[in-house]
């Protein structure tokens, strides 16, 4: 590789990058070349056999339960990832103020109900959010409502709100490892300076935390864009994400081939999301630092 | 690997070995007299409910083998570690449906299978198992390659209090996609059973070789009905907490279900459908290039012995495929169980799987997406 | 005065609710623990705490919790390792940067199951016997190295380089700028990171059961547990590991406090 610029921190950037670019190199870029390689051969009764083939490509583009598909799934992801910002951001903000002591005590209060393991976490929601659930006995004790909510359960609701719920460590830890830099003195100058609390939010916090936003929003959005465990769990009869699609081709299916043209489809997709969004928003300026 | 044994498996081991079981059971248990082998340990892979904790030590006395069990997640995982490149050898003994196994593991022509050829003197049981489940003995060109040992059905779980047990549509595939029970129905999220029921109920009546036309219909059908359903499991617990908490009152289900539930109470039954049962069964084989094939035949030969088969029904309820252990239940008890599949007078049609596997699913999808 | 009043008063209630929403799955878990029900759920069928006792009994549960721990820490130790120096390295601009930031991502688009059996197809064409120190740790460092970085990365691209221009001015060692400036400052945010990625290896499993040996991790060992039959302990469990990393969490905040920092 060329094209090293020296100076500034630490030199060298391609010997710190090496370890990791090494493994990625093996481990994720090399099953991935497989993956794509696999996205060709031809899956049937009989399992799967190496082969060149453009029909699992041509499924997906000829049927357009694929693409339709693929519409909804980015719109849940956005809409999740939106969700997560705004509902988490506050909470990393109240813990960065904190004390030292109350704020690790409140990363670790924070970290808990993720060592919930995920497969008993599937045995919550019913309990939970069923017609004879918590939440449906509470409103009704209260007099709130009459008879059950249906749709608090097996809805595209219930799913976002899934979703959200299982993500937002990804969205929160990000943010507050960001806000935490952001020194008292920084904000109390702004405030002297006459600035206005809701000024001193956008106009120094904000920028300052995008980073860490950013990339909060890049771990929700891929994650719930490949979800599939959570639409299931709780989407109910119309409960179809991209990655069921995908998980439905291993399981059932053994239809490994077209599974990983799904994937492929997939990746493909979610990086040029990102390349989009990164243009739009500089992303990897933004993430750069370049401050 | 840990060599502690759990203290119950001690336990019930000196009860074993303390019982009357030991030299007649051992003649019972149809073993050729080559059993003086020394111990060796097979590495098995196959659903822990198969072979219980319980029944371990039977096996240990019965063939002087330990079979170590490797973690069982599912089906599709025991397939996927089969097939893959080297699958072959890594396991002596494994354990999936038959219908699952019958492509991949018999593979289009002869010599391409990914089974060992098993010598049928070493399971002299294999000649005990049931008429209804010998079709599902994979075989070729004379060769023996998988013996199913234990077996099971779908039907429909539903509620005695809410739905009545003599009604016309409770005894029909129907119940789910009827509009009676709106709203306390639940499917299982599977192509395979949705749709080969759905064209059941639908009356074709060999629904494996549904022609792609029907196959679209079908999917038509079922876009149609879901407006019925609460939701769709994929997983026996889910299932069984639909039931538990009142949220459905019918669903598609196993009779592993019908036996966990009533076991806490809830009045629960399967249904007998009149357009056909679907049965099923497990099969045992060993991979095509096991380290150890003869001790994982004994072994399999055991788990298709009698008293093995009666152990196995009343520990998990999941019965063996040996005529011999169905036998030595009385038609009541039998009955609880839900196992008398032949005392109702209904079809009994193999669950297998259609070759345009890839058609349901995809059919299937859209009646997701919908 | 007064809006600013409200704003803190707002927050803190936001908060308080954050949590208890956060924290109601839990206690739903905590309470079915206690459920005198062989199906786990609703409805009560009276207080128990005989599943906690069934638990004791069980060596492969235990076994479990070993081969997690051990399986976790090591690879979130190699995983915030591999994501610090890469992150380091990622303040600078060099060539295929923009490239390996995608191929950082790219696994977290795969779905697990997706990722899992191609994991498997990829080790068994390689030859390699699946183990809990060699397959499940890659599968493991692979799943985690995205969000390592992802964490971490913000964080460290903060960092005033003026201190390490200094430190290099006055003749430091690229080793002694790192230990002696850089260390200090990103720490904590290191360890939060090491943190993250240990919960993310505890929890994950859809790509471990493809590259499993014959030893099981936690989430494996419930899923044996649950694929097809009753396992009303199952809670009890859960809510047991919950404790013990509660414990352990506990220790470790009492030890970070006592030691300081400067943040």
């Amino acid at each position: 590789m060329t094209g090293i610029r020296a100076g500034g921190p630490i030199g060298r950037p391609l010997l710190l990058a090496a370890p990791a670019s090494l493994w990625i190199a093996l481990f994720t870029l090399a099953p991935f070349v497989l993956l794509v390689a696999v996205s060709f051969w031809v899956s049937g009764y009989y399992g799967t056999r190496p082969d060149f083939s453009l029909s699992n490509y041509a499924r997906i583009f000829q049927n357009e339960l694929y693409g339709l598909q693929l519409l909804k799934t980015l719109r849940i992801a956005l809409v999740s990832t939106l969700l997560a910002l705004v509902l988490a951001y506050p909470v990393a903000w109240f813990i960065s103020r904190q004390a030292l002591r109350m704020k690790t005590l409140l990363i670790l209060v924070l970290f808990i109900p993720f060592w919930v393991n995920y497969v008993v976490r599937a045995f919550v929601w019913l309990p939970i959010l069923g017609r004879s659930g918590a939440i449906n006995s509470a409103l009704l004790r209260l007099g709130v409502i009459d008879t059950p909510v249906d749709g608090l359960l097996y809805s595209e609701g219930a799913v976002i709100v899934g979703l959200v719920y299982v993500y937002t460590l990804f969205m929160t830890l990000p943010i507050l490892l960001t806000l935490e830099r952001i020194d008292e003195n920084v904000l109390d100058a702004a405030r002297d300076l006459g600035a206005a609390p809701l000024q001193v939010f956008f106009r120094v916090v904000l920028p300052l935390s995008w980073p860490g936003a950013l990339a909060g929003c890049v771990m929700v959005f891929l994650l719930t864009l490949s979800a599939y465990v959570t639409p299931q769990l709780l989407g109910g009869p119309s409960g179809l994400m991209f990655g069921n699609l995908i998980a439905s081709q291993f399981l059932g299916g053994n239809n490994w081939a077209f599974g990983a043209a799904l994937s492929c489809v997939l990746v493909a997709v979610a990086l040029a999301v990102l390349a989009a969004a990164g243009r739009w928003i500089k992303l990897h300026r933004v993430l750069g630092g370049a401050a | 690997m840990s060599r502690i044994r759990d203290r119950q498996t001690n336990q019930k081991r000196r009860r074993l070995l303390g019982g009357a079981a030991a030299a007649g059971g051992l003649a019972a248990l149809g073993l050729p007299e080559s059993v003086r082998a020394q111990s060796v340990t097979i590495q098995a892979l196959l659903n822990s409910l198969l072979m219980p904790e319980s029944l371990r030590p039977l096996v240990v006395e019965a063939t002087n083998t330990r079979v170590e069990l490797a973690p069982y997640t599912s089906v599709t995982d025991v397939v996927a570690k089969l097939t893959a490149p080297g699958g072959t050898s890594r396991f002596d003994l494994m354990g999936t449906l038959t219908n699952v196994l019958r492509g991949p593991g018999l593979g289009e022509r002869e010599g391409q299978e990914k089974l060992y050829p098993l010598n049928l003197s070493l399971i002299p049981n294999a000649a005990g198992i049931l008429p209804a489940f010998k079709r599902d003995i994979l075989a070729r060109a004379g060769k023996t390659y998988s013996l199913p040992m234990a077996w099971g059905y779908e039907s429909v779980i539903y509620n005695t209090e809410r739905v009545p047990a003599e009604d016309s549509l409770t005894q029909s595939w129907r119940l789910i996609f009827d509009d009676k029970y709106k709203g306390r129905l639940a499917w299982r999220d599977d192509a395979h059973g949705m749709i080969m029921t759905a064209a059941l109920a639908l009356g074709h009546k060999d629904p494996a070789k549904l022609a792609g036309s029907d196959v679209r219909e079908v999917g038509k059908f079922l876009i149609d009905r879901k407006k019925n359903i609460r939701t769709m499991w994929t997983k026996f617990g889910e299932a069984v907490g639909l039931m538990a908490s009142g949220e459905v009152w019918a669903m598609y289900g196993w009779v592993s279900m019908r036996a966990a539930l009533r076991k806490q109470g809830h009045k629960v039954l399967n249904n007998w459908p009149r357009e056909s049962l679907l049965t099923w069964s497990f099969a045992a084989l060993v991979p095509k290039d096991a380290p150890r094939p003869e001790p994982a035949q004994r072994v399999i030969n055991v788990m298709l012995s009698a008293d093995y088969g009666r152990r196995l029904v009343e520990a998990t309820n999941y019965p063996s495929t040996s005529a011999a252990a169905a036998a030595s239940f009385s038609k009541q008890q039998w009955a609880e169980r839900g196992l008398d599949i032949d005392a109702h007078g209904i079809p009994l049609y193999g669950f297998d799987l259609p070759p345009a596997m890839d058609q349901w699913v995809e059919t299937w999808n859209t009646v997701r997406a919908a | 005065m007064t809006a600013d009043r409200w704003v803190v008063v707002a927050l803190r209630a936001y908060v308080a609710l954050f949590l208890v929403a956060l924290y109601a799955p839990l206690m739903v878990l905590v309470a079915l623990s206690f459920n005198d029900s062989r199906i786990i759920g609703f409805p009560w069928e009276g207080f128990t705490a005989r599943w906690y006792g069934l638990i004791l009994d069980s060596p492969a549960f235990a076994e479990a919790i070993v081969n997690s721990a051990l399986v976790g820490i090591v690879s979130a130790a190699i995983g915030t390792a591999l994501a610090t120096a890469l992150g380091l390295g990622f303040r600078h601009e060099f060539r295929l940067k923009k490239v390996l930031f995608y191929a950082i991502v790219t696994p977290i688009v795969l779905p697990g199951i997706a990722g899992g059996v191609l994991l498997l197809l990829f080790f068994s064409l390689m030859g390699v016997t699946p183990s809990l120190l060699t397959t499940v740790l890659v599968a493991h460092v692979n799943w985690l190295l995205p969000f390592a970085f992802l964490v971490l990365y913000p964080r460290l691209s903060r960092l005033d380089s003026a201190l390490e221009d200094a430190a290099r001015d006055l003749g430091a060692t690229d080793w002694q700028v790192f230990a002696r400036v850089i260390w200090p400052a990103i720490w904590p945010g290191a360890l939060a990171t090491f943190l993250f990625a240990l919960t993310l290896s505890f929890d994950e499993f859809i790509r471990t059961i493809f590259v499993l040996g014959g030893e099981r991790t936690i989430p494996v060992h419930f899923w044996v547990l649950v694929v097809e039959e009753l396992t009303p302990e199952l809670p009890a469990m859960a809510t047991a590991i919950v404790v013990i990393t509660v414990c352990l969490s506990a220790l470790a905040h009492a030890v970070l406090t006592r030691t300081g920092n400067r943040s």
